[in-house]
């Protein structure tokens, strides 16, 4: 148990250290780079939101598409109420909308030339929802965060109740 | 009472510097990726100590230091990122409103719409950040930052502090419009820059008054500014609304309203403590000698 929280806390560290260096790929004008990092930041929110939702890591076959259409099925299931209330469809959808529309562009590259200025609309494209999504993730976790500790502190309450 | 800091004071400006400045690339690449309010907040606290650190070197006569044509590589950046706080600062506003009206949502998905295209806009800054100039800076820094007396400095900051009150004091005599409560701000943040970082070269009683005074009334004056931008803001949208449409805001009118008292409230709070921070410059010697 000791050892998955480290790994964890590794995991989060790299998380935060992509971030800054996805801006300097942006700086550079490293488009394609930068949303390869992108990718891998969006997907590891994802599952950490389906981490929250299901009480299990889903694992390493959950790629950025399955995540996207898991966390989707489980709004539709309305399995949790916080998971529509902080994340608007419209956001999985344009999320789904960007992975098809990165995934064209991977193709093209071996293929075609692709032009920079579409790699570089990508790239935007993919900050701006990855900031909606670390926002509405935020005010999700912090909701999350406060039903868990009522739950807890409530159910020591009612323990200590019953002798 | 006075504190020198252990190594020179050249050496303990350049280091200050560089630490700044890798601290400021590190937080406005990671804020371009996030733009959580915090990241934000971050890189322009940074930019803000450099800006300091500028106009110090400029104070001190530093013969390539030109604050103001330094400060421009930054302007872009700084512009940028300072819309997306305020939006970032708006639509907080809204939210500890807590209230579901059709006229918020409608403004906040304005708001909304405005953030996606502040952050592009501040993407195109990063992209067009000039680094080289940046590095340059610390390359002219490092030529020019030697045999700095502390005694020097002590002197030209006094100078800088009585020629920045007077000015407050200038202002302040002029009328209550929102032009000249701007130009105090700006005035109080040029001093309280200065003054925290002598605090790092220098201590004494004087410059401890200062720094608790001048950080009072930066409290009340951001309070007052984040009102005046959400109030302008709101001004605006409703505005551009009417044009479009016939549609009446009551809602908006009344925050708009209630807005309006709360800057006047504010602003009864903080031209007197500006006046604090204008006699305690006045009385430095007393303070000094005390």
């Amino acid at each position: 148990m000791k050892k998955k929280n480290k790994e964890s806390g590794k995991k989060l560290k790299v998380v935060k250290k992509l971030a800054p260096k996805a801006g300097l790929a942006i700086k550079n004008e490293f488009f394609l780079d930068a949303s390869w990092i992108l990718s891998y930041l969006i997907e590891s929110k994802l599952m950490r939101i389906l981490t929250l939702m299901t009480n299990e890591h889903p694992g390493l076959g959950y790629g950025l598409h399955k995540c996207l259409k898991q966390i989707k099925f489980l709004q539709t299931k309305e399995t949790h109420p916080l998971l529509g209330k902080h994340f608007e469809r419209r956001l999985f959808d344009e999320l789904q909308a960007w992975t098809a529309h990165r995934n064209k562009i991977y193709k093209d590259l071996i293929d075609t030339h692709v032009s920079l200025t579409r790699i570089k609309k990508m790239s935007e494209e993919g900050i701006v929802l990855y900031q909606e999504l670390n926002t509405a993730y935020k005010k999700f976790k912090k909701e999350w965060t406060n039903d868990l500790v009522k739950e807890i502190t409530s159910g020591d309450e009612t323990n200590e109740q019953t002798p | 009472m006075n504190k020198l800091p252990e190594i020179s004071t050249d050496d303990f400006l350049l280091r200050y510097y560089q630490k700044r400045s890798a601290s400021f690339l590190l937080n406005i690449y990671n804020a371009c990726i996030t733009a959580t309010e915090n990241d934000i907040h971050k890189a322009r606290v940074d930019l803000k100590k450099i800006y300091a650190l500028l106009s110090f070197f400029d104070m001190l006569g530093l013969k390539p230091f030109n604050s103001k044509s330094t400060q421009k590589i930054f302007k872009e950046v700084f512009a940028a990122s300072g819309k997306i706080r305020e939006i970032q600062m708006n639509l907080l506003y809204l939210e500890n409103l807590e209230e579901t009206d059709t006229e918020i949502q409608l403004y906040s998905e304005y708001l909304k719409i405005l953030y996606k295209k502040k952050t592009k806009r501040f993407i195109q800054s990063i992209i067009r950040f000039d680094e080289k100039e940046f590095k340059q800076i610390r390359v002219s820094l490092r030529q020019n930052c030697r045999n700095i007396k502390i005694e020097k400095i002590v002197n030209k900051c006094d100078d800088y502090f009585r020629l920045h009150s007077a000015r407050i004091s200038k202002y302040r005599s002029g009328s209550e419009d929102i032009v000249n409560v701007h130009k105090i701000r700006k005035e109080m943040k040029t001093i309280s820059a200065i003054a925290k970082l002598l605090k790092y070269l220098y201590v004494d009683e004087f410059l401890e008054k200062l720094i608790s005074e001048v950080d009072k009334t930066e409290v009340i004056i951001g309070e007052w500014h984040d009102r005046v931008i959400l109030r302008d803001s709101l001004q605006s949208f409703m505005e551009k609304a009417k044009m479009k449409s016939a549609w009446k805001f009551i809602i908006l009118e009344k925050i708009k309203a209630d807005l309006d008292k709360e800057i006047d409230y504010q602003l009864a709070k903080l031209l007197p403590e500006a006046d604090n921070v204008v006699n305690i410059i006045a009385q430095a010697t007393l303070l000094r000698k005390a």
